[in-house]
């Protein structure tokens, strides 16, 4: 082979080409009818998409991910170093270089870019919760705790800041807005939110900054939009607050189905989570409980609470009854607000009908003209109702991923996850009922009984003893040619093959049973 | 890359949208289940993000992103238990297309290339479908696989031999 030849051939994978050179050579000629073939078959693979699931799943890890671990490994860096040096010392053999990490690669230079080695374990894609220490400064230190699991508890109301202004114990003027608009660090909750931050901007409720939810649902300002919010603010710490902790849970189950939301703030950078959730576990306590957070204005003590209107503006802040009082009548008027006004009106026929099977491409664009509407309102509403219906059609995209895969637990996950997202509204009462179906779906069961028989026959083939292929990797089990291995290769298919037609007939009309019915088929 | 690695959320979510698929692919077509390949990929990412701090400037970032896939293969390829839904794909051959409505989807064409991808070896499958798919050039083909430029050239001709000679017409094909 010649250089204009090897030139010509390496090219090959770039395209067409203007080379001149086939025209001359026989064999570069058959190398290009190739190429034009190989190219044709590639691109019949075509290029396929993961779900759209995964850039949320992504992203959602990325903003829980904790600052780089780095800072309090290095610790671990001279401890390394002095354990490496005494192996070396003390293992005959040790200084020679270690073997090559296993791979497919043949050997060749390492590259000089900076990757991790392929040995140890990737780093856990499950978001740890952190507990931010609360940034209010206004707000007095916790009381000192020597031992969080069992703390102390502190007798009466926690005072106020001394220096700081007197927390009023009356309705706040609805102008008193402050000008920063609600920018996290860590983002809203959800990405497509500019719209509706920007439909708040300039009101009260915009510059809260939520922190990260110790329980329920995170659900970010979107899900605040359009309703009446009470935020509690406490510590379990201290008496006082939790000796309201009964009476948040009976005002949390007294407003479920109004356009109310009752948040609990818990501020104590020094307790344990456990604890926290400790207390609203005996309190019976199911709001959404949130570590940290950023309220603006004035000093607050705790216990106390700020109740916010329909509009985003501030209506109180003060003791817990009587923010309940005002929350609880601004609740009441609130269904007036959306059921009387024609835009609500609108808008909740419209949300009905999302829920109903409503054609989400069609309520997709109708909200997206409801976002140019001038009243922020209904600006707000029809924002939250978005999120809500993308989030729900990518759950539901997830979810019947799942069952394609075969995972009807994994896809049962996903309706729960979806339904948590979302609990405490319509949308997340319907997709809990329907969760619940699922569960006691008995076509699923009987998926889920298929599926543990594929786990056993699959566990027997692992055990058959005295068979040197079963110390080779799982795949190859599957072309194992010893008589053993054969006749139980041939007794799995026939106990799967049951097994899938008897799980076809019972989920018959379901994607599992259709799935079942066509992997049955096809052996 | 850089942006990302102070800390630009917004920057890595540009990095993600223009690699999700790339590298989704690239492990699909290393002989991953979509499920598996979703995950990998989700895996990459969020090792990125993690580990951004050890990124050095200095070489393509994309020739970062693929070792950190290709890694992320080799450590999945060293677990040795297999689930169910792996072990279903498998019986009907390694690397062979299991889905049903998958194969329908692929078309007989696409079927045949999917076989034919998973029967190529380990060693000449990864610079074949860098080279021929993700269309990189020989030199990041090399770094990424850790061959030489050498090897990695005549790696992903020996792929593009085998597979053209299985799709050439029977008449012309050699015996």
């Amino acid at each position: 082979m010649t250089d204009a030849c090897r030139r010509f051939r390496l090219a090959l994978a770039d395209g067409p080409l203007s080379d001149p050179h086939p025209t001359t050579c026989g064999a570069c000629r058959q190398a290009l009818e190739d190429a034009v073939r190989v190219r044709a078959a590639l691109a019949a693979l075509g290029e396929e998409s993961p779900s759209p699931v995964l850039r949320r799943r992504v992203m959602e890890g990325v903003r829980h991910e904790r600052a780089s671990s780095w800072p309090r490994l290095l610790w671990l860096v001279p401890a390394a170093a002095a354990a490496a040096l005494l192996l070396f010392f003390l293992v005959p053999g040790s200084g020679k270089a270690p073997p090559r990490s296993p791979g497919p690669a043949v050997p060749g230079p390492a590259p000089d870019v900076a990757v991790e080695a392929t040995g140890p374990a990737p780093a856990s894609p499950v978001p740890a919760v952190p507990l931010p220490s609360l940034d209010l400064p206004p707000i007095p230190a916790p009381v000192p705790t020597p031992a969080p699991q069992e703390p102390e508890l502190v007798e009466g109301p926690h005072p106020p800041e001394p220096s700081g202004s007197e927390p009023p114990l009356r309705p706040s003027p609805p102008a008193e807005t402050p000008v920063e608009p609600a920018r996290t660090p860590e983002g809203p909750a959800f990405p497509p939110s500019p719209s509706l931050l920007a439909s708040f901007e300039g009101t009260a409720l915009a510059s809260l900054t939520l922190g990260e939810p110790l329980q329920g649902p995170p659900g970010g300002l979107g899900s605040l939009a359009g309703r009446v919010v009470l935020i509690q603010f406490w510590n379990p710490d201290c008496a006082a607050s939790v000796a309201q902790v009964p009476a948040l849970a009976a005002l949390d189950r007294r407003t479920k189905g109004q356009p109310c939301r009752l948040l609990a703030v818990f501020v104590g950078p020094g307790c344990a989570r456990e604890r926290v959730l400790e207390i609203c576990e005996a309190g019976g306590l199911q709001c959404s409980v949130l570590a940290g957070g950023q309220i603006p204005g004035a000093a607050l003590g705790w216990p106390a609470s700020i109740v916010y209107g329909p509009a985003g503006q501030e209506l109180f802040r003060g003791c817990l009854e009587e923010a309940a009082k005002v929350a609880e009548k601004a609740a009441q008027d609130a269904p007036r607000i959306w059921t009387g006004s024609t835009p609500y009106e609108r808008l909740q026929g419209l949300a009905r009908q999302i829920e109903k099977g409503f054609n989400p491409g069609q309520a997709a664009q109708a909200l997206r003209r409801r976002l140019r509407a001038t009243d922020p309102l209904e600006r707000g509403e029809a924002a939250r109702l978005l999120e809500a219906l993308e989030l729900h059609a990518a759950a539901r995209r997830e979810q019947a991923e799942a069952l394609k895969t075969m995972d009807p637990d994994g896809a049962l996950a996903a309706l729960k996850e979806l339904a948590s997202d979302f609990s405490g509204d319509e949308i997340g009462t319907r997709l809990s009922a329907e969760a619940r179906r699922q569960a006691a779906d008995p076509a699923l069961r009987a998926f889920r009984k298929a599926l543990a028989e594929v786990d056993d026959l699959q566990r027997r083939l692992e055990a058959l003893p005295s068979c040197k292929i079963h110390k080779q990797r799982g795949e190859r089990r599957a072309q194992v040619a010893c008589e053993g291995c054969r006749s139980l290769n041939e007794e799995v298919l026939a106990g799967l093959r049951k097994a899938l037609k008897d799980l076809a007939r019972r989920a018959k009309g379901t994607p599992a049973g259709d799935r079942a019915r066509r992997l049955a088929d096809s052996w | 890359m850089l942006r990302a690695q102070a800390g630009d959320r917004g920057a890595f979510a540009v990095l993600f949208e223009r690699y999700e698929k790339p590298i989704y692919n690239f492990l699909r077509r290393l002989g991953m289940i979509p499920a598996e390949a979703e995950e990998g990929t989700q895996e990459v990412f969020l090792k990125l993000w993690g580990r951004r701090a050890q990124y050095k400037p200095g070489g393509p970032f994309r020739v970062y992103l693929y070792r950190i896939a290709r890694n992320h293969r080799i450590g999945q390829l060293r677990r040795p238990p297999m689930d169910s839904r792996r072990w279903l794909a498998s019986r009907q051959g390694q690397g062979a297309v299991a889905d049903p409505a998958e194969a329908v989807s692929l078309g007989e064409l696409g079927g045949k290339v999917h076989d034919l991808l998973g029967e190529l070896p380990e060693g000449i499958r990864e610079p074949f479908i860098l080279r021929w798919m993700q269309q990189l050039p020989h030199a990041e083909v090399a770094r990424i696989t850790g061959l030489t430029a050498r090897q990695a050239e005549d790696r992903a001709a020996a792929g593009f031999e085998r597979l053209a000679s299985r799709l050439r017409p029977a008449a012309g094909r050699k015996a």
